[in-house]
């Protein structure tokens, strides 16, 4: 710009610029080069804001004449420019919405949550069912001494009952008059302990890992059991069998059926064990030919879950209650072969492997 | 127990199904576990009459036999050494036949020559063990020719499996079955009557003593003089094949086919090889030595009970006989033993000479002590029938103490209140008599019984109930919910607690695992773990000899496993005990959360990287926020323990406490474990976030910040050794008390740094509690904190 006669030289850059910006503006085809263009007019080095220098050098009478012509241009380039980015924004937002579909199968950026152990699971879920009954949790030691896991549950010294839980003993750490101490072979430690520590009523379910010497394909050495039992005036087998049946139908399926077994555990007595419909082949829904080649059954129809009985009065005296004052049932059943059952996990192996690959699964 | 269907039917003389059998027995708690069929399908398989036979003209071991089979001859190949001559009857398998084990007889030419089927042995048919050669008929057997082989002989059995439990002795022999069978149809049992031939011989001069009655209450002794050794007949042999015995010749399958049958085991002496005529029950001496049928000698305790002759043992007492008074083939006179050897003294016999025999499993249990008569003329007169010989009509049966039958009580009230279900007094009556109990008393309420001496598992009241509800079945009683009790503490915090710390270690990312808690001495030291103070008495194998000491085995064995198998990712989790020794009887179980985590990163799309501690400590973050709602803080740790990285260990933190530590696992070890990656680690000690879940409880409800904040960012070059968190520390000491965060979002090293500094850059945020601050009050905290910074580290502001 020359510095000539300065107002006419402003006024014709003005000229100008009023001629030139609507078609700069409205060139422009993006949000980008749109603000570029109205940078260009009315940025820190704008030409517009340029202009505006000039002020001082324009002659007083003529200030406020070039002022309102400049402030006049920079309101309609702006209302251009506002406009024109509405119509930017409206046709991209179109062109967004009828473009092409987002490829939603690309890999995504979230974290996998790691998983619940198949067994856990099956825990909370009893956890859930038995607490809703009232029964609270209880916890022990995994090693325990023979008394609490033979001897006050009413094994008979040297008794064969015994070898039903084959058992690991612990290394005395010098010969002496110590205790016989073992990987308790099941949770009914729980019962004495919990009996000897608390008066009734108690309602308790102890879930806990327990040993037996026995490693094959369908055994593993140490496996995972759920102990319950209440105690309480009054207590019947009627109430096992309801108490029993209510889990097997909630755990399970809700037209399962329970059949109840007479059986021996030492500390129990009626003793018994439980036999619930195949949850493989669901001989409720009377697909006989289904049953019939069950591999999980063997065609029975039944699977057997676990044992249970009325407390023995042996195992009330030792705990320092009185069988005639009180009475109470007890069941117990192994986690592992029920998340086997209800996860359909074919090896008993796999469960305390701890491969990835495996519990990523659950 | 393998028990056989027809030997039960006869005995019980009802005629029931071996499906109702079988139904029946689950119900009343003997567990049929399997059913096995014997001599089914054996169609197209006849009695066939040898008629002749001739060489086989290209094999000098086969012979060409025409037999006939009630229609017409037919040559068939054979290649047995005991075809007999013309006029014996075999078993022929015609063309079409199908023989155990999915064997077709169809037209085969064998070396040359055709055969028209099959002579069969006994093993082919799967009726017997077979020995050697073709089945034979004796001479004198008088079925025709053609006849079916299943109207031959009677090879049909239906075998159960038992699963016993140990409280039935009386369930180990048919006739106790055949009891139970009786009892459920609600059908009166009778023992057979034993018929004994008339006694002609006189009893030779023979003496039992017993000098430990404890373990041996009552001996008997029965003879048989002058039998012969020879094979069983079939059906004794067949039953015993069938029931999974082996047969040993008449008199010794007679001794087992009495156990069988009465579930008490008896024991066959040669008489001649006893010395000195007498038979002593006695324990054994220190050291004494014993060789037992089976070939093997072993030295016996004092705790040993032991059947001797007057110079020397002669048989482990209820376990098995010696082999220097065995019955061999040149046996003539017999001594049929009997007695009663206290369950508790044979099963430690029996347990720690390692040999679980027929015999001990029975006494173990408990045999019936008032069954020896029986048992004694049952044996006499079946090794008679099979042996010959004289039977020795007076025997000796030694007590030296008294069986006392058990009394109890069975109340009607008491019952009903146990099963919740009335059973009618008359009706438990009758089960209890069906049982074999006596009744001494009976009224309205309540009745008074004696157990019988064949039920030792009988001794109190809850007993006599259950017999009463398993025989009624448990079927009838009525499914009831009990009353709902609420306990008074519930379910303690301590355990919920794990629970909460499990769903939030899951959510974190890893997958919850359970790892056996043995492991191996070898495997602790590999890992460079404190070696283990407890250690398993019997273990199955060394690998899992020793309580694990560190919840790190399961992990590395784990990731192992699935390094082996190509997996490329391990994040894993365990809520597990470590064992140590204590003052107290039972050792020390501590309780750990530990972490694990390897492979790649879970990260950006096309970004491929390994994970590194940055991740486990975030994941650490995120675990203890979602369980206490409070972050963690996390120090160098200068002195980790062995089996971590030295340089890359840290000590987490959280309200001052010492919680546990976090990094990367040393490198030799991953190296060890072929893993091929930087796995990474974390233990935390239950006992100290329990007593952080004591002390945080709840969380607390803070004021929201009620002014604009401002940023101010800060950039500094500090040595290397300087550490992000202690000039975060610093920068909100100086900046106190208007500095509220800093934070640090950028690192830098290389050029314009000198060797050994980093630069970094924290972002600071500003905030007042009285109003949004003026620039000049932010600028003046800023300074502050800066100089700080410089002063206490030597850092250059950039």
């Amino acid at each position: 710009m020359s510095e000539g006669a300065p107002i006419e030289t402003a006024l014709s850059e003005l000229a100008r610029i009023e001629a030139a910006y609507e078609a700069a503006l409205s060139g422009a085809h993006d949000e980008q080069e749109l603000r570029r263009e109205r940078a260009k007019l009315l940025g820190g080095e704008g030409e517009l804001t340029k202009l505006m220098r000039f002020m001082p050098k324009i002659p007083n009478e003529r200030k406020k004449e070039f002022g309102q012509k400049v402030n006049g241009l920079k309101r309609a380039i702006e209302a251009l420019f506002e406009a024109r980015l509405e119509a930017i924004e409206a046709e991209a937002r179109k062109a967004e919405l009828e473009g092409p579909y987002l490829d939603v199968t690309m890999p995504s950026r979230a974290r996998t949550p790691g998983r619940i152990h198949p067994i856990a699971r099956v825990e909370d879920e009893l956890i859930e069912i038995f607490g809703s009954l009232g029964f609270e949790l209880a916890d022990g030691p995994l090693i325990d001494t023979h008394a609490n896991c033979f001897d006050r549950l009413g094994f008979p010294p040297d008794h064969p009952a015994t070898d039903m839980q084959d058992t690991f003993f612990i290394t005395r750490k010098e010969l002496g008059a110590e205790e016989t101490t073992l990987l308790r072979t099941h949770t009914s430690t729980l019962q004495i302990r919990e009996m000897m520590k608390r008066k009734p009523p108690l309602a308790v379910i102890a879930p806990g890992t327990v040993f037996r010497r026995d490693d094959d394909a369908t055994h593993s050495p140490m496996f995972y059991q759920l102990e319950g039992f209440l105690v309480d005036r009054d207590v019947s087998f009627a109430e096992l069998k309801g108490v029993l049946t209510l889990f097997a139908r909630r755990l399970f399926h809700e037209e399962i059926s329970v059949r109840f077994r007479p059986s021996y555990f030492p500390f129990v007595e009626p003793g018994g064990e439980v036999d619930i419909s195949c949850v493989f082949c669901k001989p409720w829904e009377k697909d006989e030919a289904r049953t019939a080649s069950c591999r999980i059954c063997k065609g029975t129809g039944w699977l057997e879950v676990l044992g249970c009985g009325m407390i023995h009065p042996v195992v009330f005296e030792n705990v320092g209650y009185d069988p005639r004052e009180v009475s109470g049932f007890a069941f117990g059943m192994g986690l592992d072969r029920i998340a086997m059952l209800k996860y359909g996990v074919p090896n008993i192996r796999l469960l305390y492997e701890n491969d990835h690959r495996f519990l990523s699964g659950f | 127990m393998l028990a056989s269907y027809n030997w039960i039917k006869e005995l019980s003389g009802l005629d029931v199904s071996p499906e109702e059998v079988a139904s029946i027995f689950n119900r009343v708690g003997l567990e049929v576990e399997g059913v096995k069929e014997f001599g089914a399908g054996l169609d197209h398989v006849v009695v066939a009459e040898v008629r002749s036979m001739r060489p086989h003209p290209s094999a000098d071991k086969l012979r060409l036999v025409t037999v006939f089979d009630g229609e017409a001859e037919a040559e068939i190949v054979c290649g047995a050494p005991n075809v007999p001559e013309p006029g014996r009857k075999v078993i022929l398998a015609k063309l079409g036949a199908v023989l155990p084990g999915d064997f077709r007889i169809v037209p085969r030419k064998i070396r040359g020559v055709e055969s028209a089927g099959m002579l069969c042995s006994e093993s082919e048919l799967g009726i017997g063990e077979g020995g050697e050669g073709i089945f034979v008929f004796d001479a004198d057997c008088e079925v025709a020719p053609g006849t079916a082989l299943i109207d031959a002989l009677p090879i049909r059995d239906t075998i159960f499996e038992l699963g016993l439990t140990p409280n039935r002795p009386d369930a180990l022999g048919h006739l106790g079955l055949a009891r139970e069978l009786c009892l459920a149809l609600g059908k009166r049992f009778e023992l057979p009557a034993i018929e004994l031939p008339a006694a002609r011989a006189e009893r030779p001069a023979f003496e039992v003593e017993i000098r430990d009655a404890d373990r041996c209450p009552r001996y008997g002794a029965a003879f048989l003089l002058g039998a012969e050794v020879r094979p069983s007949p079939f059906w004794l042999r067949y039953r015993l094949y069938t029931l999974g015995q082996r047969s040993l010749g008449n008199l010794v399958d007679a001794t087992n086919l009495v156990m069988l049958e009465w579930g008490h085991p008896i024991h066959g002496f040669d008489l001649q090889k006893l010395e000195g005529k007498k038979i002593i029950v006695r324990r054994a001496e220190e050291g004494e030595t014993l060789e037992g049928l089976d070939g093997v000698e072993r030295e016996l305790t004092e705790d040993d009970l032991l059947i001797a002759d007057a110079n020397r043992g002669v048989a482990y007492a209820g376990v098995m006989g010696g082999a220097n008074s065995e019955i061999d083939e040149s046996t003539r006179d017999v001594l049929i033993e009997c007695a009663y050897f206290a369950p508790r003294g044979v099963r430690r016999t029996s347990r720690r000479l390692g040999i679980h025999t027929d015999a001990s499993h029975r006494f173990e249990r408990g045999v019936d002590p008032e069954a020896v008569p029986h048992v004694l003329r049952r044996a006499l007169g079946l090794m008679h029938e099979l042996g010959g010989g004289e039977i020795v009509g007076e025997w000796i049966d030694k007590i030296a103490k008294p069986n006392v039958r058990a009394r109890i009580e069975y109340r009607h009230t008491r019952s009903r209140a146990l099963l919740g279900y009335e059973i009618e007094l008359g009706r438990a009556k009758a089960i209890l008599e069906g049982v074999g109990c006596a009744i001494l008393e009976a009224n309205d309420e309540r009745l008074f019984v004696e157990a019988p001496s064949f039920r030792p598992d009988l001794t109190r009241e809850e007993d006599l109930i259950e017999e009463v509800a398993r025989i009624v079945g448990y079927d009838a009683i009525p499914t009831v919910l009990p009353r709902v009790r609420a306990g008074e503490k519930g379910t303690p915090a301590p355990i919920r607690f794990r629970k909460r710390l499990v769903r939030a270690a899951a959510a974190a990312g890893f997958n919850q695992t359970m790892s056996f808690a043995f492991t191996s001495p070898e495997t602790l030291k590999k890992l460079r773990l404190p070696e283990a103070e407890i250690a398993i008495e019997n273990p199955l194998s060394s690998a899992q000899s020793v309580m694990r000491t560190s919840l790190l085995p399961g992990f590395m064995e784990g990731a192992s496993r699935t390094r082996r198998h190509g997996g490329t990712r391990a994040a894993l989790f365990e809520l597990g005990r470590s064992f140590h020794r204590s003052d107290e009887i039972l050792p020390h179980e501590e309780e750990h959360l530990a972490l694990f985590l390897m492979g790649e990163a879970e990260s950006e799309f096309l970004v491929e990287r390994e994970v590194d501690f940055f991740d486990l400590k975030g994941a650490i973050e995120g675990l203890f926020f979602d369980v206490f709602g409070e972050l963690p803080t996390f120090e160098s740790e200068h002195e980790s323990p062995p089996y971590m990285h030295p340089r890359r260990t840290a000590r987490v933190m959280l309200r001052g406490e010492a919680i546990g530590i976090a990094g990367e696992i040393h490198p030799d070890l991953a190296e060890e474990y072929d893993l091929e990656m930087r796995p990474l680690y974390a233990e935390f000690a239950l006992c100290s976030l329990d007593r952080l879940r004591e002390i945080i409880g709840d969380p607390q409800a803070k004021p929201l910040p009620r002014f604009q904040s401002s940023t101010r960012d800060l950039a500094l070059v500090v040595d290397e050794s300087i550490s992000a968190a202690s000039i975060v520390e610093a920068l909100l000491e100086g900046g106190a008390p208007l500095a509220e965060s800093a934070v640090l979002f950028d690192l830098y090293r290389g050029e314009g740094i000198p060797e050994g500094k980093k630069s970094l850059a924290f972002s600071i945020v500003y905030r007042g509690s009285e109003g949004t601050l003026k620039d000049s009050e932010i600028d003046g905290a800023h300074k502050k904190a800066a100089k700080l910074v410089g002063s206490r580290f030597g850092a250059i502001i950039r």
